[in-house]
């Protein structure tokens, strides 16, 4: 799989964290996608949906939380 | 209008950019030598350079997507120029990071994220944020400093540890670092490194600003947090960092909290100037 697949894999599962629970759940959905879960280094990493939620809160917050203070 | 000078002679002392800093600004004149200033805010707000008036801007930029493979706009792009002509920062920072991403499905518009992302670590990313920003530095009138991405997970096909990953797009590449000390502290802690270590095999000599900021953990992993100061072990760093260089710019970055207390700002303020003034 190219790094660029990975990117949109990624980008994909952190603005749809339901994705990340969907290919936890059936991992040929993530196969179809073009990754297979592969331990350490798989979408699984993002173990939760609640992981792409806390990512996306920590690193929102650092882009654009400052403009509310 | 202010402007930052900041010369070889002097590190100089910053905060990034909330309204409680402008605030601290105000009632401590002559603590902090210049705000660090998201891009994507001005462009958005520009009145919000008016802080200019009273304190000198240093830009930083979340919107580049350096070490991804969909580029910016080439509107973004002028904009951030725009925006370094119109500051006169005497540079700009980005993270080595992506913020958008090709779609899943094919012919869809690219997935554009708010936040920056940790690029997959290997050769094949070293290459393309080594293209990419050559492309976007020949836009800029100010040099460009990359600032090494916190590390949450192992991301999918990486090849290289975080260190390494830095070193060769450094290597590749003639930009400054922008050393985020918490940035570092995080990756080792997720992965199980060794910060001060990872310390030594950088390319110090290339550091032109630091950046400060605490951390928080959850579920095990450390995330970045600015509402919280930064920890001791963050501070150990810098100080190593001090023994080697002198970068030009220190930013503590507690941005996040609405009343982040005076009383921390001004004791890391103190803490980082005495840490200058012993090495």
């Amino acid at each position: 799989m190219t790094a660029r697949r990975v990117h949109a894999l990624l980008a994909a599962g952190l603005q749809k964290p339901a994705l990340i629970a969907a290919w936890r759940a059936n991992p040929e959905l993530l196969a179809a996608d073009g990754a297979k879960f592969n331990g350490r280094h798989s979408m699984a990493c993002a173990s939760s949906p609640g992981w792409a939620q806390r990512y996306a809160t920590t690193a929102c917050a650092k882009r654009y939380r400052t403009a509310s203070g | 209008v202010k402007y930052l000078d900041p010369g070889a002679d002097k590190t100089r002392l910053g905060l990034a950019y909330s309204p409680g800093a402008l605030n601290f600004v105000a009632t401590h004149q002559g603590l902090v030598d210049y705000i660090e200033m998201p891009f994507e805010q001005l462009r958005h707000a520009p009145a919000l350079a008016d802080v200019q008036d009273n304190i000198p801007i240093v830009l930083h930029c979340a919107s580049l997507s350096l070490a991804g493979f969909v580029p910016p706009s080439p509107e973004t792009v002028d904009a951030g120029a725009e925006q370094v002509r119109r500051t006169r920062t005497p540079w700009l920072g980005e993270h080595l990071a992506f913020v958008s991403a090709d779609a899943l499905d094919e012919g869809a518009p690219p997935t554009a994220l708010t936040y920056t992302v940790c690029p997959q670590l290997s050769q094949e990313t070293v290459e393309r944020a080594t293209r990419n920003l050559k492309t976007v530095a020949r836009h800029l009138q100010v040099p460009l400093i990359l600032e090494n991405p916190p590390l949450y997970f192992a991301v999918p096909g990486s090849t290289l540890n975080l260190v390494d990953y830095i070193v060769e797009v450094m290597a590749r590449s003639d930009v400054g670092l922008l050393l985020d000390l918490t940035h570092l502290l995080i990756g080792a802690l997720n992965t199980g490194g060794d910060a001060l270590r990872d310390i030594e095999r950088l390319p110090l000599e290339r550091v032109v600003e630091v950046h400060i900021s605490g951390l928080s953990t959850q579920s095990g992993v450390a995330w970045d947090d600015h509402a919280v100061p930064a920890p001791p072990a963050v501070f150990a760093l810098l100080e190593r960092v001090l023994e080697r260089v002198r970068p030009q710019a220190v930013t503590l970055e507690y941005n996040w909290a609405p009343h982040f207390p005076h009383a921390i700002w001004r004791a890391h303020i103190d803490r980082v100037r005495a840490a200058l003034e012993a090495t």
